[in-house]
C-alpha cells in the first residue's frame, strides 16, 4: 500500500468503517511509515478535539462509566482491534499543546514560550501575592482530574500490579510533585514568567504518561 | 476550547484504547505452540517471514531478546514460566505475532523469549515487567516496557525505547530516536537526526553524530548533550532541578537562548548571563556564534547549565 493508498483510507480507518482485510493493509502500512503515522496521530487529535467542541461547558464525564466498564473487562467491543503502540498517545500530547497554547495565549505569548517583559512595578503586589493567570491554574486543575483519572484506573488494576512496582510508580510520582511544587514556588515569585508555566505543563505531562504506560502496560 | 474538555477526553481515549486481551489479533490465525502446565517449558517453534515483517512480540514479565539474522524467518526460542498456557505464535509473511498466554496473572509468569527476526523487521515489542534487548536489526523498533531495562543496538533507523522503571540505552546509527524513562537513565549513543529523549529522575546522556531535532528533557536527573547540530537544527533542552551540559563544536553556528530560574550559567562561548530582573534571580543569555544557523534553547528551574566546546 502506497501512501496515498493509505491517507484515503485514513478517515474509515480511524472511525473503525473498514473491512478486515482493508484495516489490516492500512495498519501495516502505518506501522512501518512514521509520515503517515504523524497523520493518523494528527487525525486522532482534531477529532478529539472537534468531538470537545460542543462540551464547551460541560465536560466529558458522562463518557466515564462505558470507559470504566471497559477497563475492568465487561463485555463490550473494544474501540480498536489492535491499538498499536503510541497509537492514541496522540491525544495526550494534544491535550498537553492545547493547554500550553491556552496558557501562552492568556500570557500573551505564542509558538515556544518566551520570557515576558518584566512585570511594571505596578502589578509586582500581583506577583508577590501569588497570583498565577486563571488559565494556568485551570490547566493544573485539569491536569490533577487527568492525574486523578488514571489513578483511578491503576487502583482498580491492583490485583495485577505488583506492591513493588506500585512503590516504585508512587515514589517517582511524588518525586514529579515536588518538582511541580518547586516550579509552582518559582511562579508565586514570577506570575507572567511563560517559560515557568511551560514548565510545569511539561512536568505535569511527564506525570500523566508515566500513569499511562503504567496502565496500559499492565493490560498485557 | 475549554482544557478541561480536551484532558477529559484524552485520558478517556487513552483508557478506552488500552490494549485488551480479548482484542488481539483481529483476523489472525490464532495457533498455539507448547503446553498447558504449571512448571516451565522450554519452546522452540518457527515461521517464514519476509523480509521487513511486522513482529509483534508481547512477553508480560521475564525477557526478550531479539536478534536480527539473514534468514526469511522468525524463530522463538526460550523457556515458558510456570503458569504460560503456552506460545502465541501467529502469522506468516508480512505479518508474525508472538505473545505469552497465561491462565493466572501474567506478570507472575516469568518467560524469556529469544527471538531471531529478518534483519529488516519492524518491531513491536511490550512487556510489563520485562527487560527487552535488540540487536542486529536495521528496519524499526518500538519497545517499551514498566519494570525493566531496554538496549538497543545495531542499525534500526527509527527507534522508539520507553520504559518507567528501568534503564534505556539506545546505541546505533538511528535516525529517528524516541528515548524515554522514568526513574532510570537514558542514554543514547551514536544517533543522528532527529531525537526525542527524557527521563524524570534518571541520568540522560546523549553523544552522538549531527541533528536536526533535538528535544531533551529531564526534572530532577542531569542532562548532557555531546553533538553536532545541522546549520538550522532546533535542540531544546529542559530541566527543573537537573544539571544541563551541552557540548558543542567550537565552530558551531548557533542562536543560544538560555534562561535558569535560581540555577547557574556557564557559557565556554562568550558572555555571561545576566539578571532578568531585580524581583528574581532569574538569570537569561542570548547570543550568536559562528553567524548563528541552529537554534539553541535551553531552561531550568535550578538546575545549572554549562556551555561546553567540544
Amino acid at each position: 500500500m502506497t501512501c496515498d493508498e493509505a491517507r484515503t483510507k485514513l478517515d474509515e480507518y480511524v472511525d473503525g468503517d473498514l473491512d478486515e482485510a482493508s484495516f489490516q493493509e492500512v495498519e501495516l502500512h502505518l506501522s512501518g511509515c512514521a509520515e503517515c503515522r504523524q497523520g493518523e496521530r494528527l487525525l486522532r487529535s482534531l477529532l478529539a478535539q472537534a468531538s470537545a467542541l460542543p462540551r464547551e461547558v460541560v465536560p466529558g464525564r458522562d463518557l466515564w462509566p462505558e470507559l470504566e466498564a471497559r477497563l475492568r473487562g465487561r463485555e463490550g467491543a473494544p474501540l480498536f482491534a489492535r491499538p498499536a503502540l503510541s497509537r492514541w498517545m496522540a491525544p495526550l500530547t494534544a491535550a498537553a499543546a492545547v493547554v500550553v497554547l491556552a496558557i501562552s495565549a492568556a500570557l500573551g505569548t505564542r509558538g515556544h514560550p518566551r520570557p515576558l517583559a518584566p512585570a511594571p512595578p505596578g502589578t509586582l503586589q500581583t506577583a508577590a501575592m501569588g497570583q498565577a493567570p486563571p488559565a494556568l491554574l485551570e490547566a493544573e486543575r485539569e491536569y490533577a482530574r487527568a492525574a486523578t483519572d488514571l489513578m483511578a484506573a491503576l487502583d482498580r488494576q491492583k490485583d495485577t500490579l505488583s506492591p513493588e512496582t506500585r512503590a516504585v510508580l508512587d515514589a517517582n510520582l511524588a518525586s514529579i510533585d515536588t518538582a511541580l511544587a518547586q516550579v509552582r514556588s518559582a511562579l508565586q515569585k514570577d506570575p507572567a514568567n511563560a517559560q515557568l508555566a511551560h514548565l510545569l505543563t511539561s512536568t505535569h505531562q511527564k506525570k500523566l504518561d508515566a500513569l499511562e504506560r503504567v496502565v496500559r502496560l499492565n493490560r498485557l | 476550547m475549554s482544557t478541561r474538555t480536551v484532558l477529559s477526553l484524552s485520558v478517556a481515549a487513552a483508557l478506552a484504547l488500552a490494549p485488551r486481551a480479548d482484542a488481539a489479533h483481529r483476523g489472525a490465525l490464532h495457533e498455539r505452540a507448547g503446553h498447558t502446565g504449571s512448571a516451565p517449558q522450554p519452546v522452540d517453534a518457527r515461521r517464514t517471514a519476509s523480509a521487513d515483517a511486522l513482529v509483534e512480540i508481547e512477553n508480560p514479565a521475564g525477557s526478550i531478546k531479539v536478534v536480527g539474522w539473514d534468514r526469511g524467518e522468525v524463530a522463538v526460542t526460550g523457556r515458558l514460566g510456570a503458569g504460560a498456557e503456552g506460545l502465541d505464535f501467529t502469522g506468516s509473511g508480512s505479518r508474525i505475532h508472538i505473545g505469552v498466554d497465561t491462565e493466572r496473572n501474567p506478570h507472575d509468569v516469568i518467560s524469556s523469549l529469544e527471538v531471531r527476526v529478518p534483519s529488516r523487521s519492524r518491531l513491536h515489542i511490550e512487556s510489563f515487567a520485562g527487560s527487552i534487548a535488540v540487536s542486529e536489526v536495521s528496519g524499526t523498533v518500538s519497545a517499551e516496557t514498566v519494570n525493566g531495562s531496554i538496549t538497543v543496538g545495531g542499525q534500526a533507523h527509527e527507534i522508539q525505547a520507553e520504559s518507567v522503571n528501568g534503564s534505556v540505552e539506545v546505541a546505533g546509527a538511528s535516525t529517528h530516536t524516541h528515548a524515554e524513562s522514568v526513574n532510570g537513565s537514558v542514554t543514547v549513543s551514536g544517533a543522528s537526526g532527529d531525537l526525542d529523549a527524557s527521563t524524570v529522575n534518571g541520568r540522560l546522556e546523549v553523544t552522538g553524530g549531527s541533528f536536526s531535532r533535538a528535544h531533551l528533557e529531564t526534572v530532577s536527573g542531569s542532562l548532557s548533550f555531546q553533538g553536532a547540530l545541522g546549520s538550522r537544527a532546533t535542540f531544546e533542552a529542559e530541566t527543573v532541578s537537573g544539571s544541563v551540559t551541552i557540548a558543542l563544536p567550537a565552530a558551531v553556528g548557533a542562536d543560544f537562548s538560555i534562561s535558569t530560574f535560581s540555577g547557574s550559567v556557564d557559557n565556554a562561548f562568550g558572555p555571561a548571563a545576566t539578571r532578568a530582573t531585580r524581583h528574581t534571580p532569574e538569570k537569561d543569555l542570548e547570543f550568536s556564534t559562528g553567524g548563528g544557523g541552529a537554534s539553541v534553547t535551553i531552561h531550568t528551574l535550578s538546575g545549572s547549565i554549562a556551555l561546553r566546546k567540544r
